[in-house]
C-alpha cells in the first residue's frame, strides 16, 4: 500500500512532469526502453522502500528497545540521498508495536538510539571509522558505498541489470545480535569480511 | 417388469434383488457423496496449506522486488503436478511472477482476498502474502480435480465390482432361499390346477412345514375332501332328484286325470299323458297353446274368473267346465288348481266328469221319482184313510142300529159278536184317522217362530192335567230356551213324549218326569226323562217305526202312531231324536232343534 501511495504521489505531485515526460516518451516507436523501467521508481525511492522493508525482515534483541511500545527508528548518517521518499514510506507505520520514526545524523556522535541506519559517506575512507565506532552496537547499517558488507557494514546496495539488489554479511549482522530472516538472505548475495 | 401375473418364483426373486440392490446402491451413493466432499474439503486443505507455505516464503522476493526468487518458489510446484497455474501479484495487483511461464497473462484472475473456489473442475485459492503484518501481494494456486476424479472413478469401478458380485450371490442366495417359500405354494398351486383339470377330488397336497403356507396347504385339503363329500352328495341328490322326477314324470303320465301346469298367461307348460285320452290331444300338441282355446264357449266367462281367482292364490276344487275334444265332443271336467307364487304356475288337475255327471244326472232323476211316488203313497195314504172312514161309519152306525133293533131277537152269543164287531170297527177308525195325522204332518206346512219351550210344556201339562192328578204324577222344567221352530208340531212331540212317560209306568208307580234343555255349538237338545218301565235297547229302533208296537192292547192301549209322527217332526226340523233306557228303572228321550232352523228351512 505504502509503494502505492509513492507512485500515486510520484505520478500527481511534484513529480507529476517528469512522470508525464517519461508516458510520452513511451508513446510507439519512440521509446527505447522497455515498460517496466519506464514506471519503475527512482532508486533512492526503492532503497527508501527497502529500508522499511528490512524492518520486517530483521528481530532486534530485546535491549535493543528501551520500552515495549519504544519507536524503532531509521537513522541516516551524512546527506539523506532519499528525499521525502523515506518519510513517506515510514508515515504512520509500525513493527511489531513499534512506530517507525527517522533520525538524520550528521555526526557519528549523534547517534545513540537507532536501529537501521543508512550510511551515505562523502569519503569512503571514513568507512572504517565509522563501522569501528558501531562495532558491538545493535543497528543494522546499510550503505551504498563499495566493499561495505566486507569491511564490516551488514548489508550493502548493489546495482545489478539495472535492479537493485543486496549483499549482506550475515558474520556482522550476528555480531551486532541482530537475526536476519533467512527469506531475506536467500535474495541477498551472501559476502563474509575481508582480513 | 413385474405385473400381477408374474410367477411367484420371479417375484420373490425380484423382491430379495431389488432390496438387495437398493440397499448396496444407497449404501454406495452415500459412500460416494461422503468420499466426494470429504476429497473435496481435504483439497481444499492442502491447496491452502501449500498456499500458506508457498505465500510466506515468498514475501521477501515482493518485499524486494525479486522477481527470479520469485520465480524460482513458484517453479518449485511442478513437484505437484495437481498444481496447473500459480501466480503471485504485488500489493498494486500487478502481477509479478507467474507459473508456469508460457502462461499467458489473460488466464489470470484478479486478486482476490483469502479464499477459494470451485471453477470449471478446477480449484481456485488465494492466499495474502503478509510479513510482519504487512502485506506485501496475493497468491493465486489453482488446482486441478483429476486426483479426485480418478479416485472416484476408481471407487466406481470398486463399487461396480462390488455389486456385480454381490448381486450374483443374492441371486443365486435368492433363488435358493424363494424355493423355500415358493415351492409349497407352487405345490400346492399345481395341485389346485390337477384338481381343476382333471375334476379329480380325491388328490391332495402334500404339506411342507408349519408355516402359513402349510396352514394353507392344510385348509386347502379340508375344503377338497368337503367339496368331494359334496359332490358326492350332489351326485347322490341328483340321481334322487332324476329318481323322484321319473315317479313323478310316471304318476303323471299314469294317471287318468289329466295334470297340467298352465302359467300365468294361460298358456300350458307341461302336461301328461292323459290328455291323448281325455281331450283327444297329444301333450305335444297343447304344450304352448293357450288353455282357453280348448274351453266350451258358455263356460268362457266362469272358466277365466276362477283362473284368475286361482291366480290370486285362492284354491279351488271340484270347479266344473267343459272343453272341447280333439274330435269335437263336448267334455264335461272337475278341476282342481293350486297358484305356485314361486313357479309363477298353475298346477291342475282336470278329471273327466262324463261317468260323475251321468251319476249325478240318474240321482236327481231317482230322486225326482222317489219323490212323486212319496208324495202319491202320502196322497194315497190320505185318500185311502179319509175314504175308508165312510163305510167304516156306515158298518159301525148299522151294527149298532142292529143291536139297538134286534136286541130282543138276538141271543147272548149274537150280541157278544156285535159288540167284538163295533170294537173291530172303532179301533180301526181310530188306527185310520192316526194315519190320516201321520200322513197330514209331512204334508201341512208351518210357520217357524220363537217358541218359548217353558211355556210350551206348561201348556201340554195343561192338556193333561187330569191324567197327572189321576197318577199323581210330577212334571219338572226350568229355565228351557225360546227356540225357533214349527210352534204346533212341536208341541205335538211334547204331547207325545210326556203323555208316553205317563203312560208307560207300573201299576203304583207316580210317574216323575223331568224336561231338561243342553245348549251346543249348532243346536239345543232336550230330554224328557222318566222314571217308567223303560225300553229293552234292542227295540229302540223299532219304537220309531208307524204301527209297531211292544205291548198288546190289554196292556198300554194304543196305535203305535206316536213315536213315528214325533219322528217325522223332528227330522222336519233337520234335528234328530233317540232313546236311551235302563228297562224297569227308566227311559229318556232326547231330541234335537238346529239353532239356525230359520235358514235352513227358508232355504
Amino acid at each position: 500500500m505504502a509503494l502505492l501511495r509513492i507512485i500515486r504521489r510520484t505520478i500527481y505531485n511534484q513529480k507529476f512532469l517528469p512522470g508525464l515526460f517519461l508516458v510520452i516518451l513511451s508513446a510507439p516507436g519512440i521509446g527505447m526502453v522497455s515498460p517496466v523501467q519506464k514506471v519503475s521508481p527512482k532508486a533512492a525511492q526503492v532503497k527508501a522502500v527497502f529500508l522499511f522493508n528490512f524492518a520486517q525482515f530483521v528481530e532486534w534483541p530485546d535491549q535493543a528497545f528501551p520500552a515495549a511500545k519504544a519507536p524503532l527508528i531509521i537513522g541516516v548518517l551524512g546527506k539523506d540521498p532519499f528525499e521525502s521518499y523515506l518519510d513517506e514510506t515510514i508515515r504512520g507505520e509500525s513493527i511489531n508495536g513499534h512506530p517507525l520514526i527517522i533520525h538524520r545524523y550528521n555526526n557519528l556522535q549523534d547517534i545513540k538510539n537507532c536501529h537501521i541506519l543508512y550510511i551515505n559517506l562523502q569519503q569512503p575512507d571514513q568507512l572504517e571509522n565509522v563501522l569501528a565506532a558501531l562495532k558491538g552496537r545493535k543497528i543494522l547499517t546499510v550503505s551504498d558505498t563499495p566493499k561495505f558488507a566486507q569491511s564490516g557494514g551488514i548489508i550493502q546496495f548493489v546495482t545489478v541489470n539495472n535492479k537493485i539488489r543486496m549483499r549482506i554479511n550475515p558474520q556482522n549482522a550476528q555480531a551486532s545480535e541482530l537475526i536476519i530472516s533467512s527469506k531475506l538472505l536467500r535474495l541477498a548475495e551472501i559476502v563474509s569480511s575481508t582480513k | 417388469m413385474l405385473n400381477k401375473d408374474t410367477p411367484i418364483r420371479k417375484k420373490l426373486m425380484s423382491a430379495i434383488l431389488l432390496t438387495c440392490g437398493a440397499v448396496s446402491l444407497l449404501t454406495y451413493l452415500a459412500f460416494f457423496a461422503y468420499e466426494y466432499f470429504t476429497f473435496r474439503q481435504s483439497l481444499v486443505n492442502q491447496l491452502s496449506s501449500l498456499g500458506e507455505i508457498i505465500a510466506a516464503n515468498s514475501t521477501a522476493s515482493l518485499a524486494f522486488k525479486d522477481q527470479e526468487s520469485a520465480q524460482e518458489i513458484l517453479d518449485a510446484l511442478k513437484a505437484r503436478p495437481n498444481v496447473v497455474a500459480a501466480g503471485l501479484y504485488d500489493n498494486d495487483g500487478q502481477l509479478f511472477s507467474k507459473y508456469p511461464l508460457n502462461l499467458s497473462d489473460n488466464s489470470y484472475p484478479k486478486p482476490e482476498k483469502q479464499g477459494y473456489y470451485f471453477k470449471e473442475a478446477h480449484l481456485v485459492v488465494f492466499q495474502p502474502v503478509v510479513q510482519n503484518g504487512k502485506h506485501h501481494g496475493t497468491l493465486y494456486l489453482k488446482s486441478d480435480m483429476k486426483a479426485m476424479y480418478e479416485r472416484l472413478t476408481l471407487y466406481g469401478l470398486i463399487v461396480i465390482i462390488v455389486i456385480s458380485v454381490t448381486f450374483f450371490l443374492a441371486y443365486n442366495l435368492s433363488k435358493r432361499l424363494q424355493k423355500r417359500i415358493s415351492d409349497p405354494i407352487l405345490a400346492l398351486a399345481e395341485t389346485a390346477r390337477a384338481i381343476s383339470d382333471r375334476g379329480d377330488y380325491s388328490v391332495r397336497a402334500v404339506k411342507m412345514g408349519g408355516d402359513e403356507v402349510g396352514l394353507l396347504t392344510d385348509a386347502f385339503n379340508q375344503m377338497v375332501v368337503q367339496i368331494e363329500k359334496q359332490n358326492t352328495d350332489i351326485t347322490l341328490f341328483n340321481q334322487q332328484l332324476e329318481q323322484n322326477r321319473e315317479e313323478l314324470q310316471n304318476i303323471m303320465d299314469h294317471s287318468v286325470d289329466v295334470i297340467c301346469t298352465i302359467d300365468q298367461a294361460g298358456t300350458f307348460v307341461k302336461v301328461s299323458d292323459a290328455s291323448k285320452l281325455v281331450w283327444g290331444y297329444k301333450p305335444d300338441e297343447l304344450v304352448g297353446t293357450n288353455a282357453a282355446n280348448l274351453l266350451y264357449e258358455a263356460d268362457k266367462e266362469i272358466s277365466l274368473r276362477a283362473e284368475h281367482d286361482v291366480k290370486n292364490g285362492i284354491e279351488i276344487t271340484n270347479f266344473e267346465n267343459r272343453f272341447i275334444r280333439k274330435d269335437g265332443k263336448i267334455l264335461p271336467l272337475t278341476w282342481s288348481a293350486r297358484w305356485d307364487k314361486k313357479e309363477k304356475v298353475m298346477y291342475c288337475v282336470a278329471r273327466d266328469a262324463t261317468a260323475l255327471k251321468e251319476a249325478e244326472y240318474q240321482l236327481q232323476k231317482r230322486a225326482k221319482e222317489l219323490a212323486a211316488s212319496n208324495e202319491e203313497l202320502e196322497q194315497f195314504a190320505y185318500i185311502a184313510s179319509h175314504d175308508l172312514q165312510e163305510p167304516l161309519r156306515m158298518v159301525t152306525s148299522f151294527l149298532t142300529q142292529l143291536e139297538k133293533k134286534y136286541k130282543d131277537q138276538l141271543d147272548d152269543k149274537a150280541r157278544l159278536y156285535i159288540h167284538f164287531a163295533v170294537d173291530g170297527a172303532i179301533r180301526m177308525r181310530k188306527i185310520i184317522l192316526d194315519l190320516l195325522e201321520y200322513s197330514r204332518v209331512g204334508r201341512n206346512t208351518h210357520d217357524i217362530e220363537l217358541v218359548d219351550m217353558n211355556e210350551l210344556v206348561s201348556e201340554v201339562v195343561l192338556f193333561s192335567r187330569t191324567t197327572i192328578l189321576e197318577k199323581e204324577a210330577k212334571v219338572i222344567w226350568q229355565n228351557l230356551p225360546q227356540i225357533y221352530a214349527a210352534r204346533t208340531p212341536l208341541q205335538q212331540v211334547l204331547q207325545n213324549l210326556i203323555g208316553n212317560s205317563l203312560k208307560y209306568q207300573a201299576n203304583g208307580v207316580k210317574p216323575v218326569i223331568t224336561i231338561d234343555a243342553t245348549e251346543t255349538a249348532n243346536s239345543w237338545q232336550f230330554a224328557v226323562s222318566d222314571n217308567g218301565i223303560g225300553i229293552d235297547p234292542q227295540f229302540f229302533g223299532k219304537i220309531f217305526t208307524a204301527f209297531q208296537r211292544l205291548h198288546n192292547n190289554n196292556e198300554y192301549s194304543g196305535t203305535g202312531i206316536g213315536l213315528a209322527i214325533c219322528k217325522k217332526i223332528i227330522e222336519n226340523h233337520g234335528g234328530k231324536i233317540w232313546v236311551q233306557s235302563d228297562p224297569g228303572k227308566n227311559t229318556t228321550f232326547y231330541f234335537t232343534i238346529g239353532k239356525n232352523i230359520r235358514s235352513q228351512i227358508n232355504s
